[in-house]
């Protein structure tokens, strides 16, 4: 689908008749609509949307869109007219609406196509580009900020299943069991020709019913046993991966719990150490204070030595001088002349020798004594300084030794940490519960069928012997099993084809999300999880927590989603984007400008100038093909669309 | 009697005083002021060598070193003709030896050298 032209009369902010040209030169594909707020923007793409699929549904809203000015004239026409191209065929859409004479709103909608005007529109147009998928081409902020919260799975799931045409296989999945009902209610008139086999008829439907339900909540429960297991599976890889850290993490607490008792013992010792440290220098002087305790010791032995000696030759002197001339010696020799000569001279030899012995002086035995003490203290001190200092240097060598491989150990680790390991195993017993409680539930409900399909046999047979099968009762019935048959063909259609896109879809969204993101250094891609939630995926392959991501960051994410869904359909239909950049920061808003020429063979912004102005339009400069102004009039309320040449 | 005369204070040098902070209070390696004061007299009294304190800087009160009277009782034989006072200043003296040798230890080695000082103790104070 290519847009040439779109004629727009009286529709909302515009009045009167004017056209917008789509059509712009080879190899530029933007087109810019600059306009302030409120001037007519997203009027523009409501009309496109008018004219498609005649969106204004109620009387009123047709009567509001009409032209203020054009309604106070008497005027009461509005038209868009469409022209655009899709697989060489000109297609040509027009939707009026008209008050005409009764004030009533009319709405006509006629279909071109190749100028011949077509017998069923809606489908024309249905075929081109359903309006379900039509969200993902002409979106605004509103539409972007449904799957900004990243956590809105019906949105998400919807958008999915809209781009994949999943409503009609709904409905048609609707239309098979309305089918089932009516062949159903047919059987019963066919069989209940008395009331017994109504009765007996009504039972047997009421176990297939039965049988239906618990086949589908075994489906269910399948479904979830085997999510539940993958994901059982996922765990115990990753558990299995860890195992070696694991060890790594055992060994790193061994050693963190050695290295703290370790610890302890080294202060222990660093304790005993300063204590001994006191003593140290006491233990220091003890070479000095012996030397000086013996020089004493010497001194004091010269000392009673001399008074010795000063003692005696008194002694001997004081003898002597006692001695008179005439009286005996103590030996008997009588005391004569020539003995009194002798001892005279003994005295005075004495005495000569007791004065070369000098005046001897009191010596002090108190520092002696004080000396003594000091030294028995010394003497007393028995220091272990030696071993502490070996026991401390060991433990810190353990401590260190610990420490080393501890460091390795985390390099080893690759931050991997006991939190995340630990809540890995929690997460394996959750699941493991589940799966328990999931197998108990499908034993019971497989009991259960088992038990219903009996029942239903026996009423089957009742009833057939009540009521034997006519050739028409058979066909009915044959024709419920087929219908059911296709019913469940549909469902698991259904079911295969969201799991296929769903992937796709992601892949679409995580390439444009590496081209608008501005931490491309940090996301790898996005991820649409199984309940249909977004993440974002780091280098690491590690989820990055929704709390982690800004506003701008989720605006873009959902951008990228839309552009991920609008590359999975298989339609092809211009971008109308209406002012997207509302929250972005520059780098987000560039790389979307860069990335709009990429996204479709037409690309119609309708922008203010805080989107797009002078610092940021040479982004897209070479691609822009056209560029339209919308200037509003205070005066009359209108809006004129010109092009800027 | 007085110790050292009575003496109210020990000094260290202004150079000397901000190592003796460093030793025990950033590199909490002795008990306290009084002790890392005393095993730096003992190295200056091993060493025999006075290291003369020209700006004095007041470190502790003097009845806080010495409990026992060993370093009073030891100068006093040592300098049995000098005052008590002047035996205060040459164990300040001494002290200030000490505490320049260990930051020399120090510097050298990034650490202090217990291996030289444990090398000193007599074979009789050990256990």
């Amino acid at each position: 689908m290519k847009f040439k032209e779109m004629t727009i009369e009286n529709f909302g902010v515009y009045y009167g008749r004017m056209t917008i040209d789509f059509r712009m030169p080879p190899g530029r594909n933007i087109l810019v609509v600059d306009g302030n707020n409120g001037w007519g923007k997203t009027t523009l793409q409501k009309a496109i949307r008018f004219c498609l699929y005649g969106v204004l549904k109620s009387q009123s809203e047709r009567l509001d869109y009409i032209n203020d000015k054009a309604k106070r004239e008497g005027n009461g026409h509005m038209m868009v007219q469409l022209t655009f191209e899709q697989s060489g065929k000109n297609y040509q859409v027009t939707r009026t609406v008209d008050t005409g004479g009764n004030g009533k709103p009319e709405e006509d909608f006629t279909v071109l196509v190749n100028g011949v005007v077509s017998k069923a529109p809606s489908s024309v147009i249905d075929d081109v580009l359903p309006k379900d998928a039509s969200q993902f081409f002409f979106f605004d902020g509103e539409e972007i900020k449904k799957y900004t919260s990243l956590e809105n799975p019906e949105a998400t799931m919807k958008a999915i299943e809209l781009v994949l045409g999943i409503p009609a296989i709904r409905n048609a999945i609707d239309h098979v069991e309305t089918i089932i009902k009516s062949t159903k209610k047919k059987l019963d008139e066919e069989e209940g020709r008395d009331k017994n086999a109504a009765a007996l008829s009504k039972e047997v439907n009421g176990y297939d019913d039965e049988v239906d339900r618990i086949e589908k909540d075994l489906k269910d429960l399948e479904e979830q046993k085997v999510k539940l297991s993958i994901w059982n599976d996922k765990i115990e890889k990753d558990l299995h991966e860890n195992e070696a850290a694991q060890e790594s993490l055992g060994k790193m607490n061994k050693n963190k719990s050695e290295i703290s008792h370790l610890t302890e013992k080294f202060e222990e010792q660093t304790v005993l150490r300063m204590s001994e440290l006191a003593l140290l220098p006491f233990a220091l002087l003890r070479g000095r204070l012996n030397d000086a305790l013996e020089s004493r010791l010497r001194e004091k032995g010269k000392y009673q030595s001399r008074l010795q000696d000063e003692s005696r030759l008194e002694g001997a002197i004081q003898f002597l001088k006692s001695l008179e001339p005439g009286e005996s010696c103590a030996c008997g020799t009588r005391i004569g002349a020539p003995e009194e000569i002798f001892i005279n001279k003994q005295i005075e030899n004495y005495t000569k020798r007791l004065s070369s012995l000098g005046k001897t002086t009191d010596m002090d035995l108190v520092g002696l004594q004080r000396l003594e003490r000091a030294m028995g203290r010394i003497d007393a001190i028995k220091l272990q300084l030696p071993e502490i200092a070996t026991r401390v240097r060991g433990i810190q060598g353990d401590i260190d030794d610990l420490a080393a491989e501890n460091k390795k150990l985390e390099e080893k680790l690759h931050g991997i940490d006991e939190r995340e390991i630990k809540e890995l195993n929690k997460k394996r017993d959750s699941v493991r519960d589940q799966l328990t409680k999931i197998v108990g539930s499908i034993d019971w409900n497989e009991g259960l069928l088992k038990n219903t399909k009996v029942k239903r046999a026996q009423k089957q047979r009742e009833l057939d012997r009540v009521s034997p099968k006519t050739a028409v009762s058979s066909r009915l019935a044959r024709e419920i099993d087929l219908t059911k048959d296709v019913g469940k063909a549909l469902m698991e259609y259904l079911e295969s084809t969201v799991e296929d896109k769903r992937g796709r879809i992601q892949d679409e969204t995580s390439e444009v999300h590496r081209m608008l993101t501005n931490k491309p250094q940090v996301y790898s891609s996005v991820r649409i999880n199984d309940d249909y939630t977004f993440s974002l995926v780091d280098k690491e392959g590690k989820t990055v927590s929704n709390e982690g991501i800004s506003p701008g960051e989720k605006e873009i994410l959902a951008l990228s989603f839309i552009a991920g869904l609008n590359r999975s359909t298989d339609k092809e239909a211009p971008i109308v984007m209406d002012t997207p950049f509302a929250r972005l920061d520059n780098v987000h808003k560039t790389n979307v400008l860069k990335f709009l020429r990429n996204l479709g063979d037409q690309v119609v912004i309708l922008s203010t100038d805080q989107d797009i102005n002078a610092s940021n339009i040479g982004t897209i400069e070479p691609y822009i093909g056209k560029k339209l102004e919308i200037k509003y009039d205070m005066k009359t309320k209108t809006s004129v669309i010109s092009e800027v040449r | 009697m007085a110790k050292f005369g009575g003496s109210p204070k020990v000094y260290a040098s202004d150079d000397t005083k901000p190592l003796y902070n460093m030793f025990v209070d950033e590199l909490k390696m002795f008990p306290s002021m009084s002790d890392l004061f005393h095993l730096c007299a003992a190295i200056g009294i091993r060493q025999d060598k006075r290291t003369e304190i020209k700006e004095k800087y007041e470190m502790l009160n003097v009845y806080s070193i010495d409990k026992e009277d060993i370093f009073e009782t030891l100068l006093e034989s040592m300098m049995p003709d000098v005052a008590p006072e002047q035996r205060l200043v040459a164990l300040q003296e001494y002290a200030e030896t000490g505490i320049l040798y260990l930051k020399e230890v120090y510097d050298r080695d990034g650490r202090l050298d217990w291996d030289y000082i444990l090398g000193l103790i007599p074979a009789e104070c050990l256990r």
